[in-house]
């Protein structure tokens, strides 16, 4: 339930991630566009559903789902402060918590999600960690 | 269909996309037209006015609904005219608990009539001239007070617009009572008398300055405090939806999200 099959992904994160035509990914896969179309369809839904899932575990209501870019942005109803979540290819997704980010935002745990937020296309740079997280809060946020 | 909030309305449809957004950017230039052309007793202003009512009612959000998967948007009083339906909802957030969430990013074209209404006053000024009688001085800035309300509230973030609200509430009701001091020492300066010597007068600058007041009152009070959602489908199209607190935009941003995968799990 928490990833998404490797086929699927990787149609989701060339055409969403990388902008790339759906026709072109049929082609350079060796499928139809339907089937493209219909790995692209059922990728939305399992990330919805797996953002849904989140929210009611962390018991937090939902500020943002980008379905086709692979990040939530969760508000914790306990302690009334935010988490952003991204979906890491073949990981699932992982969380960053708004204080977390703010005291440890050089942590090299948070690599995984700025690569992750490479390939979705949310961030254009990841030289600077620090830098590469705020640049994708700002974006999550906006 | 599921009528999303039930009987007591707790989401609701905005005008900012499609159709209804068109008529509604025409009901807000007609009114602001009206307003002024009341001042040149023109006859044209009842056609204003009426076309301000007829599109405010025709754009006017209703409910929104879920139907076979898709969200349906509704618009028009007392029926609806307009439908809206969204099927491929790829993101759903709610723009006011966003740092960086601004109206205008998503609904660009809803600035047109604000900047149109801003304008109108300077353009009947340079047109007709100041007017004679200075107690319609609050009915010439209202249209452009309210087009600046309305341009900063798509402009700013809800948290900066309240701040900023906050900030200025103080301000304007100063400007308000200047405002009425003005007119009173330019109607002597015009006619040789005091303005409380001329009833009709006096009534039209009481019940702009008035109408000014209320109207940045009521913007005061309710902008920014409504969350709005914002909806984008696969095609790129942006929908808004508002809603009567956080409690129910967070519940609708869930619906929508199940419907996401209802309709996945429909078509697998």
């Amino acid at each position: 339930m928490w990833r998404l099959p490797r086929r699927m992904e990787e149609i989701a994160l060339l055409v969403y991630g990388r902008g790339r035509r759906e026709v072109e990914v049929a082609e350079e896969l060796g499928v139809s566009r339907q089937a493209v179309n219909k790995a692209l369809k059922e990728a939305r839904g399992r990330l919805a559903e797996m953002f849904l899932s989140l929210a009611e575990i962390l018991d937090a209501d939902i500020v943002k789902v980008d379905v086709k870019r692979g990040y939530a942005v969760l508000r914790l109803r306990q302690l009334g402060e935010k988490a952003y979540v991204v979906y890491v290819p073949q990981k699932g997704p992982r969380i960053l918590f708004e204080r977390g980010v703010e005291l440890e935002g050089g942590r090299a745990s948070y690599q995984e999600v700025v690569e992750a937020a490479l390939k979705w296309g949310l961030i254009r740079e990841a030289k600077d960690l620090g830098k590469a997280l705020r640049e994708l809060i700002a974006m999550m946020e906006s | 269909m599921v009528e999303v909030g039930g009987r007591g309305r707790r989401v609701w449809a905005l005008p900012y996309s499609g159709v209804p957004a068109l008529l509604s950017n025409v009901s807000i230039v007609s009114f602001g037209a009206a307003v002024l052309l009341a001042l040149l007793r023109s006859p044209v202003q009842a056609v204003f006015i009426a076309l301000g009512f007829l599109t405010a009612l025709l754009s006017l959000g209703d409910g929104v609904e879920v139907r076979g998967g898709a969200i349906v948007l509704r618009y028009g009083f007392p029926v609806t005219v307009f439908r809206l339906e969204l099927s491929d909802v790829v993101s759903v957030f709610n723009v006011n608990e966003l740092r960086r969430g601004k109206l205008v990013k998503y609904f660009k074209s809803q600035l047109m009539p604000f900047i149109l209404i801003v304008l109108l006053p300077p353009l009947y000024t340079l047109v007709c001239g100041k007017p004679a009688n200075p107690a319609y001085i609050p009915w010439i800035i209202l249209p452009s007070l309210l087009g600046l309300l309305l341009m900063l509230y798509f402009t700013f973030t809800a948290k900066t617009y309240r701040e900023l609200l906050r900030r200025i509430s103080g301000a304007v009701c100063t400007s308000l009572a200047l405002l009425g001091f003005v007119i009173s020492v330019m109607y002597r300066q015009s006619y040789g008398s005091s303005i409380f010597s001329d009833v009709p007068s006096l009534l039209m600058a009481l019940v702009g300055l008035t109408l000014l007041g209320a109207f940045s009152a009521i913007l005061a009070i309710l902008a920014g405090k409504r969350p709005i959602i914002v909806l984008e489908d696969s095609e790129g199209k942006f929908y808004a939806v508002g809603a009567i607190d956080g409690e129910a935009a967070s519940s609708f941003i869930k619906l929508v999200l199940r419907e996401v995968v209802s309709r996945v799990e429909a078509s697998t």
